[in-house]
């Protein structure tokens, strides 16, 4: 918890300097720990709520964007746990950050918005 | 800190070339001498000869590089990263190796589309198999996910030999961006590195990086691909005349980098 802490903390210092255009976390590091040991993504989701939530509750404005398809990853593994409506508020977050990921996104919300109301009959029953 | 690779200017072809250019003068020094003293009768015409293949060979030799007029006229915005292809010895290379495209890519300035989601999504539909992504139809894949165009990347040698001294990693990769509306290539380029480092440190901080990213590569018990696999394709989009022109979300550079692209 130290180290991650430590890592967290040289991540933002590094934020202030770094000629990067985005918020990129680990991700590089991530995806390569998670093909290397695969536990079914979860890792790299853990990862990824942690960067999200972190991401979200700054109040500096100025903070770069997110990179492009951080949120639509993050979004596909809600969708994959079940979290279907969560899915759908980070695609459309992809999409009004990025206009490109539009096609791909739209799609992808209407198979969440299919899978919730399945599940949500299911509940019912 | 991870150094940015992707955003340094280094001219790594010039710096070739200057390096051949050397070689060749060096060379043509000493074959002119052997010559002017056994044909010395010749000696106003093989003056002139000798001239001018000096002149040929110490004149920078202008590398013409990628013809990026197709790929300007398309003028992308997004980029699909398929999975990656291996053919190198080390089978765990092409996932390795998608982890780390995703960032430089974006950092050109285009959107690229989650390599991940991406991958799992073409695993659900059937085509979790690399090669088989690969040689399906561009402008179909494209149209799935709403892309302008699709990076297909191969590892062709990904090989690391640990040795106490002098420990060697090979990597070898080809990238090609195709048209996602017409199926058209737009750029591609090959690279090949020798990483063969001096061990112990040089003073120099880049030098030194490189060593450690080697080793890492290369230790038996459990290497790290990730140092080397950043620099490779950082390496190959930024190099001028034969990386990936800047994007639109770069920009100040946007459509403003013909002279290095």
């Amino acid at each position: 918890m130290a180290r991650i802490s430590l890592l967290l903390l040289l991540g933002l210092l590094c934020g202030c300097t770094s000629p990067y255009l985005y918020e990129w976390g680990d991700y590089d590091q991530w995806l390569y720990e998670n093909y290397k040991h695969p536990k079914d993504d979860e890792e790299l989701y853990v990862d990824l709520t942690a960067l999200i939530t972190e991401y979200e509750s700054r109040k500096k404005p100025n903070t770069k964007p997110m990179a492009p398809g951080l949120y639509a990853e993050y979004g596909f593994l809600l969708m994959r746990r079940g979290e279907n409506a969560q899915a759908i508020k980070y695609y459309t977050k992809e999409k009004a950050l990025w206009p490109e990921a539009t096609v791909f996104m739209d799609s992808m919300i209407q198979t969440a918005q299919i899978a919730d109301k399945a599940s949500q009959k299911g509940g019912s029953k | 800190m991870k150094h940015p690779w992707w955003t340094c200017d280094r001219e790594l072809e010039p710096q070739k070339n200057a390096r051949i250019a050397k070689a060749c003068f060096i060379e043509h020094v000493i074959l002119s001498l052997c010559s002017l003293r056994s044909f010395a009768t010749n000696g106003l015409i093989l003056l002139a000869v000798i001239t001018a293949l000096l002149s040929g060979c110490v004149a920078p030799v202008q590398d013409s590089g990628y013809d990026y007029s197709a790929f300007r006229s398309a003028a992308p915005r997004s980029i699909l990263i398929v999975p990656v292809v291996n053919n190198s010895v080390d089978i765990d290379a092409s996932d390795y190796f998608l982890s780390a495209i995703s960032q430089p890519v974006a950092e050109r300035g285009y959107y690229v589309f989650p390599v991940h989601m991406v991958k799992r999504v073409m695993e659900e539909d059937g085509l979790a198999d690399a090669d088989m992504v690969h040689s399906a139809d561009p402008t179909r894949l494209a149209a799935l996910f709403g892309a302008d165009s699709v990076l297909y990347v191969s590892v062709e040698r990904w090989d690391a030999q640990y040795a106490v001294l002098t420990t060697t990693v090979t990597i070898e990769f080809n990238y090609v961006l195709k048209d996602g509306h017409t199926g058209n290539t737009l750029w591609e380029t090959d690279q090949k590195i020798v990483y063969q480092p001096q061990s112990g440190g040089s003073g120099n901080i880049f030098a030194d990086l490189i060593i450690a990213a080697v080793q890492a590569a290369a230790t038996k018990a459990k290497p790290n691909y990730m140092p080397l696999a950043r620099q490779a394709n950082g390496y190959a989009v930024v190099e001028t005349h034969h990386g990936l022109p800047a994007g639109p979300y770069r920009v100040k550079e946007y459509q403003l980098d013909q002279e290095r692209f």
